[in-house]
């Protein structure tokens, strides 16, 4: 077994693997009220503001058990600086992984048909790639080795807009200063953090969708 | 380091500030440059007061503002939307990329009285830099932020947090006065919210499992619903429940309907009364995890101990054994007072006796 949680930053020697084991504790506890800040301030959306403390701390929580696994790894982080830019990094995604067990996203998320109601969970609380979702759903080319990853990206894209115009229909306000504000669909809930490349998410196109 | 930063939307500042700008341009006086530059940086790092001064500018100028697409989600794009064309602010231009980068590892004190004005009226800009420190996490600013939550911890409250001076539109629209949206609050509003929604949902099942009827089952479930509803709507405003809870705002939009049910709120009650009264058939107690302890009716005892597949008499049998003192009498009477009908007609008997005719063998 390896030595988890060590409470300070004391290199100890595991029994089974002979290697050092540290954390970053001292680190962890001197940032992560940063690291909170900072994620909660990425949840600005209209529909998670009740949740953007408890979802941040949830984040920074799971980011604390990650460092304590890394911290056997000598010199992992060589500084403070970029474990502070890792800790806040980490943080986001871990916290983007639960958003999806709050209360009025699980209800939006049971308004999705369920092909997008999977995509959407692999893409937050798994985190899978394009390519990922390509083979998971066996989105096969001519070529037998290769997978449609575009068809992949395509689906995944699709299933993030349709849950923001559910959101956005459950939370549309009377007044519309607010949908005035938040006119992208990535300002009606965060973006999933695989989908790479430019892509279109006006909340015309959610809507439509 | 030592950074200083302000904790309330200096309203009347930036008011000036936008009427100096419609007279001879928006500089800032040098009496207010440090706390301009309080402000500054706080929005600057602190989405809640950036929020806060961009509804304000909205109001002063009269125009929509969009919040473009954070950079962090823009992934291969070489630079952030740009701001639109048309627009009622007057200040609408990003700051070029040499001054960002300026800013990014200097912060923001190199700015002169001008250009600090222009940036507290310029929406975009604002954003712009608040964006671009989330995404590089430039050293300057971690520390700033470290300064700024340390200062703000509990242990220390050298600063207070960030204090909402200014409703959001989306909290303007409740009938009643709302109060500073703190997290502290907001929580608060949520576990009564929950507490409440909770209340509503036991009362509408324990009404739903012991109407004794289709028709009357629905009743009772809009009666625990009208109840519910009018617990809460006393509570808080319709339009801010409606914020927090999305399902509550699908019900709250049909207005005529609520209010009919909350007219039926006594008839119902009287209704339910009358049926509990006529059908309920004592109090054998059942002891599953399920019923506890709850004194059982007629539904609960066909639900548990009526097999459509057994036969009448081993049916009359279960019901006796299960259903306690009360059960047996019924049946024995109506033995007594038909000695000749078989079991199938005494379950039948026994069955209506409860107000449940129509199930059958």
């Amino acid at each position: 077994m390896l030595a988890m949680s060590p409470s300070r930053c004391k290199p100890e020697i595991d029994q089974d693997l002979d290697m050092p084991t540290c954390c970053h504790d001292d680190w962890f506890t001197e940032y992560e009220d940063d690291a909170v800040f900072i994620v909660k301030n990425r949840f600005f959306h209209p529909a998670l503001r009740l949740f953007r403390e408890k979802v941040s701390r949830a984040g920074v929580a799971r980011t604390r058990e990650i460092a304590s696994y890394l911290g056997q790894f000598e010199n992992y982080f060589p500084d403070k600086l970029p474990f502070r830019r890792w800790l806040n990094a980490v943080s986001y995604r871990e916290a983007l992984r639960v958003l999806l067990q709050l209360e009025p996203i699980e209800m939006a998320l049971g308004d999705l048909p369920q092909d997008a109601r999977a995509l959407v969970r692999w893409s937050y609380i798994d985190q899978l790639t394009e390519q990922e979702v390509a083979r998971l759903l066996d989105l096969r080319t001519d070529n037998r080795l290769l997978f449609d990853r575009a068809e992949a990206r395509r689906l995944m894209i699709n299933a993030y807009k349709q849950l923001c115009a559910v959101i956005l229909r459950r939370f549309r306000s009377a007044d519309s200063d607010v949908s005035e504000r938040f006119k992208d669909c990535s300002r009606t809930f965060p973006v999933p953090p695989t989908i790479s490349g430019d892509f279109d998410i006006g909340l015309e196109q959610g809507v439509a969708s | 380091m030592s950074i200083t930063f302000a904790h309330r939307l200096p309203e009347s500042f930036i008011r000036e500030l936008f009427e100096a700008d419609h007279a001879a341009g928006a500089a800032v006086t040098s009496e207010k440059l440090e706390s301009a530059r309080t402000w500054l940086r706080r929005i600057l790092v602190d989405f809640e007061a950036l929020d806060q001064h961009i509804v304000l500018l909205q109001q002063l100028y009269g125009a929509s503002f969009h919040y473009p697409r954070p950079r962090r989600d823009q992934w291969d794009m070489d630079h952030p939307i740009d701001p639109p064309t048309t627009s009622g602010f007057t200040h609408v231009d990003r700051l070029p990329d040499n001054e960002v980068a300026i800013i990014l590892d200097n912060g923001i004190d190199g700015l002169n009285n001008k250009a600090l004005g222009s940036l507290l009226l310029n929406p975009y800009a604002l954003f712009d830099l608040f964006d671009v420190i989330d995404d590089v996490q430039p050293e300057y600013w971690l520390d700033a932020i470290h300064d700024l939550v340390t200062a703000q911890s509990p242990a220390r409250r050298a600063w207070p947090p960030f204090v909402e001076t200014r409703p959001r539109p989306e909290d303007v629209v409740s009938q009643k006065p709302v109060a500073a949206s703190t997290e502290a609050s907001n929580t608060e509003l949520r576990q009564s919210l929950d507490s409440a929604l909770t209340l509503s949902k036991q009362l509408s099942d324990v009404l739903v499992r012991e109407a004794p009827s289709q028709r009357s089952r629905g009743l009772q479930y809009a009666m625990a619903l009208a109840a519910a509803i009018a617990i809460m709507v006393a509570s808080w405003g319709v339009l801010q429940l409606s914020i927090v809870v999305p399902e509550l705002r699908m019900i709250t939009s049909q207005q005529a309907e609520i209010q009919r049910l909350t007219q039926d709120l006594a008839t119902a009650r009287k209704e339910y009364d009358q049926l509990a009264q006529q059908t309920r058939i004592g109090a054998p107690l059942v002891t599953t995890s399920d019923q506890q302890n709850r004194p059982v009716d007629w539904l609960i005892m066909v639900k548990e101990f009526y097999d459509p597949k057994a036969s009448a008499e081993d049916n009359i049998k279960s019901l006796e054994t299960h259903g306690g003192d009360t059960v047996r009498a019924k049946v024995a009477e109506l033995r007594s007072k038909s000695p000749q009908s078989s079991a199938a007609e005494l379950l039948r008997e026994l069955f209506h006796s409860w107000g449940m005719p129509d199930i059958r063998q």
